[in-house]
């Protein structure tokens, strides 16, 4: 496979750029060509944005030519169309909204271009980030691994691209999963952060205690590149771990200590998944982490509670778009008059075990640095899968999909997934880093000494090697 | 469970109707549907906090206190 501009992470071609070997407007331009060859497969891509990526670029190299280049400066981003863009058509992935020009950017959007990043591309997301993972207004997102399967939801879109390099990152928003399920089904790495780290203005969310937005991309050290620039003050973080500096080279993970809800997290689980996963336990090991097996008390209730809370509250926030019931897909009307039958009690009876599940981890918290865990129970499903068959029983998909995610939407903090290798199929599997709130440097540079150590990261989906089509 | 599928689309016709919702049978159906599969998760977290708070002052938990959450 012939590596081009596209194909290379924000940190190799902030490399490039620095030393005059390539300019951003030929990055734009070559990922809109992998946009062009691919996307009639892929289906990802809700607007390019071409115009406004190239006057971003001209401005990037005259700021690589007089020494004022920013930390993201050049670099193109997709994003969830759950996100506003004031020079880009937003639609919310509702047929409610198509067309619609919000008077300005997310607050997000601002930090990302203030650090010179350009927005080439919105992409595809459930209607409202809460209908049906594949979106009847705009059809489905195919996964770059294998079209048949489905790339997850609700940031399939940020997945798929990402995956089939049209852009180096891309962000998503996550309520039970919705950041790390399409990254570990599409092979990406993705963060989301401690809730209400980030700001929320020019964001359309589904849940005010579970949502979080987060960058998603094909290494981690992309993802800190992000980071940085959408939270300036995580600089200032507390570090529990590591000792020594985060900048020293290859670094091991000496000192850190992993725990592992082993009973909960492989209950319930495809036997690749679990396989792969302790895989990857393994290899902390060999970096020199401490990986116990732990049981926390009430980790499972995370599950229920969250459900309560995200019909509960997605309700409160859209009922407003009942009002357009014909312009809203029946699945999505379904589940937004749902959280009509949820009573008060209900909800703040799920709030209080959030309370207990938040008790409970800081717990864990104070002898773990973090908790390691698959991402999600399976690889990417089928397409048109509705149910699956697991621990001899058949469970609804969208059961099995937030079973192992939503517990950190709960609790409110940050999780981290990674690709940690492939099934029988070739499908990816990602491992999932949780830790306290505010630490997200510290999962980060776990999952760059992780990354360092292995190689599953890089591997190019079949997409881009011909095995799909060409690219 | 007839009955109480034929109780929930009532209160829920009545819930959408005062609030000048109009939606059809079937969404409706769909919205019943959905909360039925959720009631086993509901009634897992009545069940954890009946058993978690014993009495009426258990119950005034810190983060349902109002001005308690950060």
């Amino acid at each position: 496979m012939t590596v081009r501009l596209a194909d290379l992470t924000a940190g190799e071609l902030l490399a490039l750029y620095r030393s005059g070997a390539a300019s951003p407007t030929e990055v734009v331009r070559d990922c809109l060509d992998r946009v062009k060859a691919l996307d009639g497969t892929l289906n990802a891509v809700l607007t390019a944005a071409p115009d406004e990526a190239y006057a971003d670029a001209r401005e990037s190299e005259r700021r690589w030519g007089d020494g004022s280049a920013r930390s993201l400066e050049g670099i193109p981003f997709a994003l969830k169309d759950v996100i506003e863009t004031a020079r880009i058509a937003t639609s919310y992935g509702t047929k409610v909204w198509r067309g619609h020009h919000p008077e300005a950017d997310a607050e997000v959007v601002e930090r990302l271009r203030t650090a010179g990043a350009t927005v080439l591309l919105k992409v595809q997301t459930n209607e409202l980030a809460f209908g049906a993972v594949q979106n009847p207004h705009n059809g489905p997102v195919p996964n770059p691994w294998n079209p048949s399967r489905m790339a997850g939801g609700s940031s399939s879109g940020s997945g798929a691209a990402v995956s089939a390099r049209y852009v180096p990152c891309a962000l998503g928003t996550d309520t039970g999963g919705s950041i790390r399920s399409p990254s570990s089904y599409c092979g990406v790495s993705g963060l989301k952060p401690t809730n209400g780290l980030l700001p929320a203005r020019g964001i359309s969310i589904v849940s005010t205690t579970l949502d979080s937005v987060g960058p998603m991309a094909r290494s981690v050290e992309d993802l800190a590149l992000a980071f940085d620039a959408l939270c300036p003050e995580s600089a200032g973080f507390p570090l529990p771990w590591p000792e020594r500096p985060l900048q020293e080279a290859s670094p091991d993970l000496r000192g850190l200590r992993v725990g592992v809800p082993a009973e909960w997290c492989f209950e319930l689980v495809e036997p690749d998944v679990e396989r792969i996963t302790r895989d990857a336990l393994t290899a902390l090991t060999g970096l020199a982490a401490k990986v116990d097996e732990i049981v926390v008390p009430d980790i499972r209730l995370g599950w229920s509670a969250g459900w309560v809370i995200m019909v509960a509250e997605s309700t409160g926030l859209h009922e407003g778009h009942l009002r357009h019931m014909a312009d809203i897909d029946p699945s999505l009307r379904s589940r937004l008059l749902a959280g009509l039958l949820i009573g008060s009690s209900d909800y703040l009876q799920a709030m209080y075990v959030r309370d207990r599940i938040i008790s409970q981890l800081d717990d864990v918290f104070r002898r773990y640095h973090v908790l390691a865990l698959p991402t999600s129970a399976t690889v990417a499903p089928d397409v048109n899968t509705t149910t699956m068959m697991l621990g001899g029983r058949e469970h609804p998909r969208i059961d099995i999909a937030t079973r192992l995610t939503i517990l950190a939407n709960v609790a409110g903090i940050p999780s981290l997934s990674v690709p940690c290798g492939f099934d029988s199929a070739g499908m990816p599997v990602g491992l999932q880093l949780l830790g306290p709130r505010r630490s997200e440097p510290m999962l980060l540079a776990v999952g760059r000494a992780y990354q360092e150590a292995t190689d599953h990261h890089r591997k190019p989906p079949p997409i881009l090697t011909g095995a799909m089509g060409s690219g | 469970m007839a009955e109480d599928t034929a109780i929930r689309l009532e209160a829920l016709r009545r819930s959408a109707e005062e609030r000048n919702l109009s939606p059809d049978q079937r969404d409706l159906a769909g919205a019943v549907a959905l909360y039925q599969h959720i009631l086993p998760m509901i009634m897992e977290v009545r069940r954890y906090w009946l058993e978690k708070t014993p009495t009426p002052v258990d119950r005034h938990a810190p983060g349902l206190t109002p001005g308690a959450r950060s």
